[in-house]
């Protein structure tokens, strides 16, 4: 095993070493120092580092569960765990990508999986293709679309919405995606490239772009 | 080239903020010239912004109450460490559990052990040959199998030395009297 890994590993370190993901969650200033200090009995520096990284954690555990008091019980859960396991944590990297694991993971144990069910969802599309015919430019753009990509994410395996969450919501890169989903870059652009393929699959083919946006031009690129 | 390939490229331009090289140039040519490509990269990319939409309404105007901190605080800094008096009682409910595993780990050993013992007896040459007949037709195993062998997946393996399998050998295999003992467990 190598004696040296990488900064930015966390936990795991084995297994991330082994899949030479990138080395992207760099210590930011405000957070130096903070789990060192935790580490040493400062329980100020623990507030700091609840109120530090609460707003991630929780935007996770409610995008994934939908539900503001699971989402709250997991974020509670999850930094009870992080002050419990302080004395684990490396000092010379980001705590971030190890909460959102924790995160993800409290998610998925706490939840069932809420299969997105196939009858109404049916009827929805079967009812936005009617209106197509009456208003298609104003029912493009509806909610409704937005409520069928929404049951849509609901329906997707926890890998894929994982990985969906952390690029399209978070705005990670796929490595730093990666890093939390521990994974390597390759496998963390095909659950994005399947969780796509699945969304566009939801939407009748009429539907599937607001009207006038279908059709990229060539100024753009 | 190919509308599958040039798609391919430029649907990963859009999807994963790659930059395009100097080797995509033929892939936007195609796309330029291509009308269904541009559709179909047109239609990827609203998808995308549709998506991106539907996560942020899933958390947009909610956050962590002003509580969390405080049931944090009471799970994690103020509750009151137990003294080593309450961890060692703890751990100390199990410890019957913990002997009861141990005492049924040894009866285990301790029986397959004389059970091993009782099959590897040494039976003098030639002393096959002369077991009576009619108790080599019997069936009826000469040993009790202890209480926990039904609870074992695999069956219990038959023994052959000294007991009645031992007399229809010969005949199974189609050897002479000049046979070596057997002894041992068949494997």
């Amino acid at each position: 095993m190598n004696p040296h890994p990488p900064p930015g590993v966390v936990f795991g370190t084995r297994r991330r070493i082994a899949h030479g993901v990138p080395v992207v969650t760099k210590q930011q200033p405000e957070d130096e120092g903070l789990v060192a200090r935790m580490q040493s009995g400062d329980f100020d520096a623990f507030e700091e580092f609840f109120n530090t990284y609460k707003r991630p954690v929780y935007t996770t555990a409610l995008a994934i569960t939908r539900d503001p008091f699971l989402a709250e019980e997991i974020l509670q859960d999850c930094f009870v765990k992080a002050y419990r396991v302080r004395q684990r944590l490396r000092t010379d990297c980001s705590p971030l990508p190890w909460l959102q694991r924790v995160t993800t993971n409290l998610c998925y144990s706490r939840i069932a999986r809420r299969r997105a069910v196939a009858e109404p969802l049916t009827a929805l599309i079967s009812n936005l293709v009617a209106d197509l015919t009456s208003r298609p430019d104003q029912i493009a753009e509806s909610r409704e679309i937005i409520e069928v990509l929404q049951r849509g994410i609901d329906a997707l395996p926890p890998k894929q919405q994982t990985a969906v969450i952390l690029y399209y919501l978070h705005g990670y890169s796929l490595a730093e995606a990666a890093e939390i989903a521990e994974c390597n870059v390759g496998t963390m652009k095909s659950r994005l490239h399947y969780a796509l393929k699945a969304l566009r699959a939801l939407l009748p083919a009429e539907r599937r772009a607001p009207a006038g946006a279908a059709k990229v031009s060539t100024g753009e690129l | 080239m190919s509308c599958r390939r040039a798609r391919r490229e430029i649907l990963e331009h859009f999807r994963f903020r790659q930059e395009l090289g100097p080797s995509s140039s033929a892939h936007l040519e195609h796309l330029v010239g291509c009308a269904d490509c541009r559709e179909e990269v047109g239609i990827d990319r609203a998808l995308v912004e549709q998506l991106r939409r539907a996560l942020q309404e899933r958390v947009e105007g909610h956050a962590p109450s002003a509580a969390a901190w405080d049931q944090v605080r009471q799970r994690t800094i103020d509750r009151p460490s137990r003294p080593l008096g309450a961890r060692v009682l703890q751990w100390g409910r199990l410890f019957p559990a913990a002997i009861a595993g141990v005492l049924m780990f040894a009866i285990a050993t301790v029986s397959q052990e004389g059970l091993s013992q009782g099959s590897q007896s040494p039976q003098p040459a030639g002393q096959v040959q002369q077991l009576d007949t009619a108790a080599a037709v019997d069936d009826t195993p000469d040993w009790e199998p202890p209480w926990w062998m039904k609870y074992r997946t695999r069956p219990p393996v038959p023994t052959i030395a000294g007991g009645p399998m031992a007399a229809q050998l010969p005949d199974m295999l189609g050897t002479s009297a000049d046979m070596p003992p057997v002894s041992g467990r068949l494997q």
